[in-house]
């Protein structure tokens, strides 16, 4: 019992500190949101759980404090006013619960006020209109307005790459 | 005198209800034949209808309908076309290599992929953070994959599909429920062939807890011959397949 105890207060600290959604709401249905689904679930007396994968950790503690860490050195939190990603080359990126965002890479701080996009900067998911076709730096491109698109497959679907 | 004649009524009520009680299917058995009746068929296909509400997937604020048509034949073969308005995908593994085409721009994608369907499901999700439409239903293990995505089943009852003139096409179905962390879910499984006809999922932890809702129709448990060689269309463009290693390194 003694043990059981203090294996739910271990999990219940590691709870607050490790955690994203994505594992949780990996591949349900057929609808695949993140890479990371495939793990193993602990459960805590204390309402903390803990999912250990192939590619990570992540935990969430009983208030609902998230965290993650991954294989390749990212790392997640999620709190009830706020969220943020530190990816492995040290770039960051928080969100505030109003939906600001906030980046920082390596070399430089930015801070914007937009909703999350769901794909990363530089990539979009249509080209504006009036495009031409050009081959640029070996890839066939979409020009338009000066900017290159780079066509690639992303999870089953067209998105572009703007190359410049 | 009055309380004997309670207590006798209430009996006599419960023995009523025993009966029909013992005679309710097992959610689990249901579940069970008919992963086993689609792991037995060496080749099957079928079409549905799948609608996704918006907040379902990332990138996606409209209701997105799209009509599905697979064709499977174990352990290493499977074509799969999705049509909606925003066009045609077609997907084709033949054991060795999986294509996959954006039909309206014309873009296509091949990368080796030598595994059998379960695998290929595993490593499109593990590597590209997708998997193809309908992909636990073409599993080798339905009854599994549907286990590890619900802790609870229940048996729900019967219904009866809407479907042809005036719904009188409608297909005699048990319902079972699966109560999962992410998702609940009712699936339909017809009584006479003890095929899918139905699946409604609910997100519960999402916003305003979007739905994916697939009715399956034309199943064929031995079609003809079906041709599982990726050709790419006249004018079609090769392009990559990001990986999501890829994309979270652009994040």
């Amino acid at each position: 019992m003694k043990s059981t105890l203090r294996y739910s207060s271990a999990l219940f600290i590691g709870a607050a500190l490790f955690y994203t959604s994505a594992p949780a709401e990996a591949r349900d249905y057929g609808i695949s949101s993140s890479s990371a689904g495939r793990g193993t679930k602990y459960t805590s007396e204390r309402g903390g759980t803990a999912y250990v994968g192939p590619r990570g950790v992540a935990a969430e503690g009983s208030r609902g404090n998230r965290a993650a860490v991954s294989r390749s050195g990212g790392a997640v939190y999620s709190g009830p006013n706020s969220s943020g990603v530190i990816n492995r080359y040290g770039g960051a990126t928080a969100v505030t619960s109003s939906g600001d965002v906030y980046r920082r890479s390596p070399n430089t701080a930015t801070v914007t006020t937009r909703r999350v996009t769901t794909l990363p900067n530089g990539y979009v998911r249509v080209v504006p209109a009036g495009y031409r076709t050009v081959v640029y730096r070996g890839y066939n491109c979409r020009y338009v307005g000066g900017v290159y698109y780079r066509p690639v497959m992303y999870q089953g679907t067209t998105v572009y790459v703007v190359v410049n | 005198m009055k309380t004997k004649c309670h207590h006798l009524f209430l009996a006599l009520l419960a023995a009523s209800l025993l009966p029909a009680a013992a005679a309710e299917p097992s959610a689990d058995q249901l579940l069970r034949r008919m992963s086993e009746k689609l792991a037995a068929a060496q080749r099957f296909s079928f079409d549905a209808t799948r609608e996704i509400d918006p907040g379902l997937m990332e990138g996606i604020d409209l209701l997105q309908k799209a009509r599905v048509a697979v064709t499977v034949q174990r352990p290493n073969k499977i074509t799969a076309r999705a049509t909606s308005k925003r066009g045609t995908r077609l997907i084709v593994f033949d054991g060795r290599t999986f294509s996959l085409l954006d039909a309206k721009p014309n873009y296509y994608t091949s990368v080796p992929m030598a595994t059998d369907i379960d695998g290929l499901v595993a490593r499109l999700d593990e590597k590209f953070g997708f998997v193809p439409p309908l992909a636990e239903f073409v599993l080798s293990d339905l009854y599994a994959d549907l286990r590890r995505q619900a802790h609870t089943i229940t048996y729900l009852g019967r219904g009866k599909t809407s479907g042809g003139f005036l719904g009188l096409g409608g297909v005699e179905c048990h319902r079972i429920g699966l109560i999962g962390d992410t998702a609940d879910a009712e699936l339909w499984i017809a009584v006479n062939d003890e095929l899918p006809k139905k699946l409604v999922a609910t997100f519960k932890n999402l916003p305003n807890q979007p739905q994916m809702r697939i009715s399956f129709t034309d199943w064929d448990l031995n079609p003809p011959a079906a041709n599982f060689t990726f050709t790419s269309p006249q004018g079609a463009q090769k392009i990559e397949m990001w990986t999501t290693e890829n994309m979270e390194s652009a994040r």
